[in-house]
């Protein structure tokens, strides 16, 4: 494990989530497998913290749910972003800029 | 929003609970389903796959947790378990739960029912359009009619004064009049045969528009109903509840005809259904305009005479007008009126009266009462009673969990021992006794509903019931839940605390645990004491309540009560002139002497408690001035009045046949009439008046003793007789005292034949003997002696089961220790003495918290007392006695069964 999602700055994970379900809705299991590979596996999200997550965002009203039937015969969840989750994603994706800039700023000064 | 939000998947559990318990299941298992699938696809066998797989996902339930609480479900899902868990308990001792909501429904069920009768007497306000508006002119204090020129802060005003103060008032956007008392009538339906005995209020036609009551059927009385005097046709209003009752809510009755006391009158409509009245404690049946009356009384100018004061006037203020500036703009208006009735030139006196006349303003939101003024105070002692009664039933059902809790002491140290925190377990507790108080509560709501009726009829003991509407509201639910939520809290508590804090190691061992039974132990003794103490209070407050009653009905009334039977008549609509009405009475009075078994029979205006006629009296030769003048009360009475109460004459004659309408008018008074009138001189002989114009010169021709008119508890009375052959009452409304050797009740069917033949006409309105007459006037007494005496046996069992209860179980935690004793040669006798040793000690820990308790309640309602004190040392010891007597008996079926102990038995268990 390089790094386990309480490493990651409180409020990064639904950020995270925000984004990749901005792209296309996803189910759970894939939404963690996506962070994963799009953090060329640096990031890697537990369901324990996942799932909750998700929830969270379910009741904000920033996702909302489906649920289909795989091929398999096994009822699926899946995701996708809200109006309003888009809006959210703007903000935090703004806020995470100017807070990184400003870590980098300071980190990295020559 | 986020409340909102909650609420929302508040409603969303509730409704889809499973659903979505099933959705997260599903989620999390599709989940464990890919993360296999991705191990299988790397190689990992099947098994090894579901293994790495499981490792991923942890604790499954953990997780779910962890998932309800984002949503804010988890404390819906842990109550919702613990009140499964908690139903499953208790089904599972069902002698236990029987026993606590047995003892809960008594004591939630009374509390409820007095409260019911407490809200709808003194709470509630009256079913109207904003009833805080509507101010009442006068307290209301006074009902009845009186002819006195105001002289003081009158609370009854005249039709004319109505008319006057309702034109272009600033303060009141309307002032509705209605008469301060209602009339029992006698109704016949147009078609139907029989008269009926029906209430009838009379009002102001604009009484609903002022109230802004609607009709439910027809119309309600409108201002054109009551224009001028008889220039209206009569109609009249009906209540629901009587249209219910009487006509099963048959719209065809709008429009129908009805002779009421003779008047015609027409029904135009049926009042809302919540609606009763402006007063409390009287149900109309019928609402009818007051000019109505000009119709069938031709002679009705008195009726609306400027100085016939009859009405209550009830005013609904304007917007941002306080009723101070309602009372200063209505004192004004008042005194100017009395100066234009007084005329140009008023004499000194009536100048004199007017400078003394106030009207003052009352709220008026909850109606005038007089019901209300008799019950308010008993009503909030029997409320405090019942609440100790609730305290007592707390005590004991925390007893019982004490004792329950001892057995549970294993089960809680296990669940503590697997990391059950102390604050959930502390919440399942809870959640046990409020589960039994709800239930208890929900009991007691019912049982409240018969409680409300028994309440009503121990206060209306032998006459009609009281007319007192009680109905179920939002008030009484939210008391019933209250004192429910209430009850399990204090009962729940303390047990629940203690079993939360059981040590584990020692509870876990086999064996009794000694420590925490010991605390118990405590706890349990403290709540007994409480409970004596408690129990002692409401015995003694009995003791004084019954007293009081008993001490009243036994000084009566100064003459012979029994075997007396008072027939209250109407013969008003039968009988056209004074002398029809007199040769009536003398008729139906000899028919009565003729039966056999009859000592006496008589007609009187007025019996005992119904009221008074108040005159001023004058001594010939002295001015008749009402300064001059001296206040008795009067009474017209047939030729046996004395004989048929029994009161002894001390002193000249009664009335006779020589009394006639030509002859010298006379009278018989009373000892104090005939000492404060003609004091040092020889009554008989002496002549008074009782008209401030012209002299009577009614002459004494006997004394009789002095006896009490309306009430027990009054002082001596000046009262004067005059005959029915000189001077009758002509409305037709009179007594028939009848005094019997026989038994009155059975009596009653041969009466009635001899009346139906003397007049199939007559009305018998009611049927008392004295001694009802007399109890009906102690009701407020009676409701508590009656209730004191109930609740207090009810205390005197809860506490004894509460000493058995804990001697007992200290009994059953002592088997070893008295068996040993009785190894060693104790006797029986001692070990029975050592029980009754602690019993004793516990009784006498809650007599000596109970004494001071006792006296100072016994100060509060000393008021309420007749002929006893409240720290009476006969029933501070006869009380006392009879609460250790019957704890003996609660501490001696224990002790017997610790003295019979065989030692063998007992120490083998160890």
């Amino acid at each position: 494990m390089m790094s386990k999602p309480a490493d990651l700055v409180q409020g990064t994970l639904d950020l995270l989530i925000l984004k990749i379900l901005a792209l296309q809705p996803l189910h759970g299991w894939a939404i963690g497998e996506r962070i994963t590979q799009m953090s060329n596996e640096v990031l890697q999200v537990g369901p324990g913290s996942l799932y909750p997550a998700l929830h969270k965002l379910e009741q904000a009203g920033w996702v909302e749910a489906e649920w289909s039937v795989n091929e398999a015969g096994r009822r699926v969840k899946f995701y996708s972003i809200t109006p309003e989750g888009r809006d959210r994603l703007q903000k935090e994706a703004a806020d995470w800029k100017r807070l990184s800039v400003a870590i980098s700023s300071i980190v990295f000064e020559s | 929003m986020r409340f909102t939000r909650t609420l929302h998947f508040l409603s969303n559990w509730l409704l889809h609970r499973s659903k979505a318990e099933a959705d997260l299941k599903d989620e999390l298992f599709d989940y464990v389903a890919r993360q296999t699938e991705r191990y299988l696809a790397a190689g990992l066998t099947l098994k090894e796959a579901e293994r790495a797989a499981a490792r991923d996902v942890g604790s499954l339930e953990s997780l779910k947790d962890t998932c309800r609480d984002v949503r804010h479900t988890r404390w819906i899902e842990n109550i919702w378990q613990d009140l499964r868990y908690a139903a499953r308990t208790l089904r599972n001792s069902p002698s236990f739960t029987l026993v606590v909501l047995i003892c809960l429904a008594l004591a939630i069920g009374a509390n409820t029912a007095i409260f019911s009768v407490m809200n709808a007497l003194m709470i509630r306000t009256l079913p109207v359009q904003q009833p805080e508006q509507l101010a009442l002119l006068g307290n209301g204090q006074a009902s009845g009619t009186n002819d006195d020129f105001a002289h003081n802060e009158p609370d009854l005003f005249s039709w004319p004064f109505f008319n006057e103060i309702r034109k272009h008032s600033p303060v009141f956007s309307d002032i509705l009049a209605v008469r301060s008392f209602g009339t029992t009538a006698y109704a016949r339906y147009s078609g139907a045969g029989d008269l009926e005995q029906v209430h009838v209020r009379f009002v102001s036609g604009n009484y609903f528009s002022v109230l802004g009551v609607r009709a439910s059927a027809g119309r309600v009385l409108l201002p054109e109903d009551d224009r001028a005097r008889g220039a209206s046709p009569p109609v009249a209003v009906l209540r629901y509840g009587y249209w219910q009752r009487r006509f099963a809510r048959d719209g065809a009755v709008i429009g129908r005809t009805v002779q009421i006391n003779g008047l015609q009158v027409t029904i135009t409509g049926v009042a809302a259904p919540a609606f009763f009245g402006v007063v409390v404690g009287s149900l109309p049946d019928f609402w009818i305009p007051l000019t109505a009356q000009a119709h069938n009384q031709p002679s009705s100018d008195e009726l609306f005479g400027p100085l016939t004061q009859s009405l209550w006037l009830i005013g609904r203020l304007k917007p941002r007008i306080s009723l101070a500036q309602a009372q200063a703009n209505t004192d004004v208006r008042f005194r100017q009126w009395l100066h234009a009735v007084a005329g140009s030139s008023p004499s000194p006196e009536q100048m004199k009266k007017m400078e003394r006349a106030h009207v003052t303003l009352t709220d008026a939101s909850r109606g005038p009462s007089r019901l209300r003024r008799q019950f308010s105070r008993p009503l909030q002692i029997v409320m405090a009673l019942v609440g100790l009664v609730l305290l007592i039933a707390c005590a004991n059902i925390a007893n019982l969990l004490l004792a329950r809790s001892s057995a549970r002491e294993k089960e809680m140290g296990l669940r503590i021992a697997l990391g059950a925190s102390p604050g959930r377990l502390l919440a399942q507790l809870l959640c046990e006794s409020l589960l039994l108080s709800f239930t208890g509560g929900c009991l007691g709501l019912l049982l409240s509903f018969g409680g409300v009726r028994l309440l009503l009829a121990i206060v209306a003991s032998g006459g009609t019931a009281v007319p007192l509407t009680v109905e179920l509201n939002g008030q009484i639910l939210a008391f019933c839940f209250g004192v429910s939520v209430l009850t399990g809290l204090m009962f729940g508590v303390a047990p629940a605390l203690r079993l939360t804090r059981v040590n584990v190691s020692p509870a876990l061992k086999e064996g009794r645990s000694v420590s925490g039974s010991r605390s118990h132990t405590r706890l349990g003794h403290t709540l007994v004491v409480v409970q004596v103490s408690l129990a002692y209070l409401l015995i003694l407050s009995a003791a004084l309540f019954v007293s009081t009653f008993r001490n009243l009905e036994q000084s009566g009334i100064g003459f012979d009560m029994a075997k007396v039977l008072v027939l209250q008549i109407d013969s008003g609509s039968i009988a056209s002139s004074p002398a029809a009405l007199l040769n009536l009475y003398r008729s139906v009075e000899a028919r009565i002497r003729q039966l056999p078994g009859v000592d006496a029979a008589s007609f009187a205006e007025l019996t005992f408690h119904e009221g008074h006629w108040r005159a001023f009296a004058w001594p010939e030769g002295a001015p008749r001035t009402e300064a001059n003048g001296i206040q008795f009360n009067g009474d017209h009475v047939g030729d046996q009045y004395f004989q048929a109460l029994g009161t002894p004459i001390i002193l000249g004659r009664g009335f006779g046949p020589q009394d006639t309408m030509k002859s010298q008018p006379v009278a018989v008074v009373n000892e104090t009439f005939a000492r404060t009138l003609f004091p040092h001189v020889s009554p008989i002989g002496r002549r008074f008046s009782l008209s401030e114009q012209r002299d009577d010169g009614i002459e004494i021709v006997g004394i009789v003793k002095d006896v009490r008119y309306e009430s027990v508890r009054e002082r001596p009375v000046g009262a004067f007789f005059v005959s029915n052959s000189q001077d009758i009452d002509p409305d037709g409304y009179s007594d028939l005292v009848i005094r019997t050797r026989l038994s009155p009740q059975q009596f009653i069917p041969e009466v009635r034949t001899a009346l139906r033949s003397a007049n199939p006409g007559l009305v018998i309105s009611g049927q008392k003997t004295l001694t009802e007459q007399v109890d009906d006037s102690l009701g407020k007494e009676k409701l508590l002696a009656d209730l004191a005496a109930f609740f207090a046996i009810v205390a005197l069992l809860l506490a004894c089961i509460g000493i058995y209860g804990v001697v007992a179980y200290s009994v059953a935690r002592r088997r070893n220790e008295i068996g040993v004793r009785i190894a060693l040669g104790a006797r029986p006798a001692d070990v029975l003495g050592g029980v009754l040793h602690e019993t004793f000690s516990l009784v006498f820990a809650g007599l000596g918290l109970g004494l001071p308790l006792a006296l100072l309640f016994g100060r509060v309602v000393g008021s309420q007392l007749y002929g006893v004190q409240s720290n009476n040392p006969l029933y501070i010891a006869v009380s006392a006695a009879l609460l250790s007597g019957t704890s003996l008996i609660a501490g001696f079926i224990p002790g017997r069964r610790a003295a019979r102990l065989d030692p063998l038995i007992a120490l083998r268990e160890e």
